[in-house]
């Protein structure tokens, strides 16, 4: 019927039919194989519009030194903002905001789901008012970064704030947000504070799908409170651990915003996703912005994916 | 089947409408300024947010609108950084007729003796076109001569002056100066005896909001003022690597800035620069050291509260430290994309009519940018601290950043370092860290 011309176009490759079974396996008609692409078409449409298209053009500005200046020509400078990065009078500067960067992402990570299961664990006991603790744990995820910002700030106002009157009990005297060896510590405190509803609130869905059999049993061989946490608990969680992880991970590299919001951007509390806000909103040097945003990139997608391979081998092992 | 058949059209039909939706909704949003209905022309201006011009720029929209029935003023603001990132947003999607163009400084061209960095946006935006020529625009004769040449770009103009803000002098109470029998402090030595006598008596000498770091930085650009005769030639030196960070002078202004912080209120770190002008009012604090764009601030916080402003005396002779600099404010400009530059024209000759300009500079907490403008009396005092060419450039308004230094020494003089806004309390080894900073944008 179709000239030979037409018969690459008509015919599959085994791939294809693959792909597409994959995506319809109970399509046996080509209207059937067709209809799912036209459902998706919109939505991805708007992904590679607004997600794809901006992120692979971001990688492309990174090595121009495009202004955001409308009309104003730009031109490819090939690896310079990398140099200005990793090379310039900046260097030991941006090491260390790479640094601090990877210490908020690490303390956070631990400490958040250390406290998050431990609330978790807690709450899951049928202790008395277990949902309304559970509703003020959750309280801060519904706030939001601008209003958390605001009480902090007010708590730890060095005149007259609740912070400062503890203080004025045991005699001493701070600039909290203002002190440059208590600032930082203090921002991941109040990240940790407000993200630990949201965390725990994943382990207790992970704590509500284990089966009450699995501690009964367990009972009945003797184990006590800590060896049903650590061998029944743990492992059936294991699944809500990696996602709680891996959210904690990705969201502390990329926060700015409790930051900005309680110091600014200033030497002592700086990191990556702080240096790209100030450099690509602050100043016209989008181009550079860019580049951290790729440098930013890289540890992001290096550390989950790390963190990701060793929580599923973990989830397995357990 | 006909059934799903029916179905799928219905959600064909419902896609397409969708489509259609957002697309109407694009077109709209890319309408641009193209003002509203009828014979209405709406003006579209966008500035950043400062209450005391907010307010100013209110009411002269609202005669201009009065005068020129037919004409809406549409003005927006937006606040800090996200205003440069709006506008050039706006400015790109065409929906803007009058905004900044120089939002601080005038045109500054980079010197001669300035390596490897990038024009600022002002002269990027001028050298592409964005912006409309205005030099036959006779109202531009009502500013100063001085101040417009600051303003000038190969020999035209695009730029309306809204006036300057001193910068480098220091607020008082004066009642707490009379009370504790002080006098305005006019050497280095006169300061720290007001220093000592206010301590003394249980009172903090200095109030900044160190929270937000940058108006820490207000004493230093008073000091450079009164140690270096000519700034203008320190940036020159420091570029050619004539003048060092570590020179004894250097290590005396930081030792100073250090004094000063030792001297400012308890925990003032931790203060927020918002809170500084009520705390001023409240007697807090006898001095501030911060810019005049404070003055509405003050008035507002306490309407019989007396203060004055003097220049910060950074040495001890007396003439060095006799006038206060000033940083120029933004200006306003026509985009080559306004689709309404006549009207857009007609506003800024309306605003720089000295009657209206006497009332926007009124409240502004500005000096004025027209000779004969008529300014309150509380700038009117401040006006013998001013040079005989009637404008001094501050350090910020002289000195070419580098981007290519370190961070202590991208813009010299790194007070944000200084305990107990940063951990370094040595200043030799501050101005040492600032020299390698400064050596290595050096290329």
């Amino acid at each position: 019927m179709a000239g030979p011309g037409a018969i690459p176009a008509v015919r599959e490759t085994s791939r294809q039919r693959r792909s597409t079974a994959a995506l319809n396996p109970f399509a046996s008609t080509k209207r059937g194989k067709l209809m799912p692409w036209i459902g998706i078409a919109p939505g991805l449409f708007l992904f590679v519009l607004f997600a794809l298209v901006p992120a692979v053009a971001v990688i492309f500005l990174s090595f121009t030194n495009v202004s955001g200046v409308p009309n104003v020509p730009w031109r490819w400078i090939g690896i310079d903002n990398y140099v200005r990065f990793f090379g310039s009078g900046s260097t030991t500067a941006n090491l260390w905001i790479i640094v601090r960067t990877l210490i908020f992402c690490l303390s956070v990570t631990v400490v958040l789901n250390c406290f998050a299961l431990l609330f978790a664990v807690l709450m899951n006991n049928r202790i008395k008012g277990a949902n309304l603790l559970r509703a003020v744990i959750f309280m801060p995820v519904v706030l939001g970064v601008t209003v958390v910002g605001l009480i902090w700030s007010l708590i730890f106002n060095p005149t007259g704030g609740p912070a400062a009157s503890l203080w004025a009990l045991f005699g001493a005297k701070s600039a909290f947000l203002g002190d440059p060896h208590l600032a930082f510590a203090l921002i991941i405190f109040v990240q940790i504070w407000m993200s630990l509803g949201y965390s725990m609130m994943i382990y207790h869905a992970g704590l509500m799908g284990i089966p009450s059999d699995l501690y009964e049993a367990a009972t009945v061989d003797g184990a006590n409170a800590w060896q049903r946490f650590r061998h029944v608990t743990v492992p059936m969680i294991a699944p809500a651990t990696t996602a709680n992880v891996l959210i904690s991970i990705v969201g502390s590299l990329q926060t700015y915003q409790i930051i900005f919001v309680l110091t600014g951007d200033r030497p002592t509390t700086s990191v990556l996703a702080m240096q790209i806000f100030t450099v690509g909103f602050g100043s016209s040097d989008q181009g550079y912005a860019s580049a951290i945003s790729i440098v930013q990139f890289v540890l992001v997608s290096a550390i989950t994916l790390v963190a990701l391979r060793f929580l599923r081998k973990k989830e397995t092992q357990l | 089947m006909p059934k799903i058949r029916t179905r799928s059209r219905l959600a064909a039909a419902v896609a397409l409408v969708a489509a259609a939706a957002l697309a109407t909704g694009c077109s709209y949003l890319g309408s641009g300024s193209s003002g509203g209905g009828g014979d209405t022309t709406t003006l579209k201006i966008f500035v950043h947010s400062n209450p005391p011009t907010d307010e100013g720029f209110k009411k002269i929209n609202a005669a201009f609108e009065k005068a020129n029935p037919g004409v809406k003023v549409e003005m927006t603001t937006a606040k800090g950084a996200d205003f440069f990132t709006v506008r050039n947003t706006r400015l790109t999607a065409k929906d803007v007729d009058i905004t900044e163009g120089s939002s601080s400084g005038g045109t500054q061209i980079l010197p001669s003796w300035v390596k490897d960095q990038e024009q600022n946006d002002w002269v990027k935006g001028l050298a592409a076109g964005n912006w409309v020529d205005l030099s036959d625009q006779s109202f531009l004769k009502n500013f100063s001569d001085g101040i417009m040449k600051q303003f000038a770009y190969n020999g035209k103009q695009y730029a309306v002056p809204t006036g300057t803000s001193y910068i480098t002098g220091v607020f008082y109470n004066k009642e707490m100066f009379t009370k504790y029998g002080l006098e305005v402090p006019k050497t280095w030595s006169d300061l720290e005896h007001v220093m000592s006598v206010l301590k003394s008596n249980n009172v903090s000498p200095f109030i900044m909001g160190g929270k937000d770091s940058w108006p820490a930085g207000a004493p230093v650009y008073g000091l450079v003022q009164s140690l270096w005769a000519d700034p203008a030639q320190l940036d020159q030196d420091l570029w050619e690597g004539k003048a060092s960070l570590m020179d004894p002078k250097v290590v005396e202004l930081l030792t100073k800035v250090k004094t000063i912080y030792d001297n400012t209120a308890p925990n003032w770190a931790g203060i927020d620069y918002s809170s500084i002008p009520s705390r001023f009012v409240q007697g807090e604090a006898a001095m501030l050291p911060d810019g005049a764009w404070q003055i509405p601030a003050i008035e507002t916080a306490g309407p019989n509260f007396k203060f004055g402003y003097f220049p910060l005396p950074g040495s001890d002779n007396a003439g060095d430290n006799k006038y206060i600099a000033s940083k120029l404010e933004f200006s306003l400009s026509i985009p080559t994309s306004s689709k309404h530059q006549d009207v857009a024209k007609k506003w800024l000759a309306f605003y720089s009519d000295p009657k209206n300009y006497d009332a926007f500079i009124a409240n502004s907490g500005f000096g004025p940018a027209q000779p004969g403008a008529k300014v309150p009396a509380s700038v009117q005092e401040i006006q013998q601290y001013m040079p005989p060419s009637g404008f001094t450039p501050s350090w910020d308004q002289v000195f070419h950043p580098n981007r290519n230094a370190g961070p202590l020494a991208a813009i010299p003089f790194a007070y944000s370092s200084i305990a107990p806004l940063g951990t370094e309390s040595d200043m030799s080894a501050l101005a040492q860290q600032m020299q390698n900073d400064w050596k290595a944008g050096l290329h």
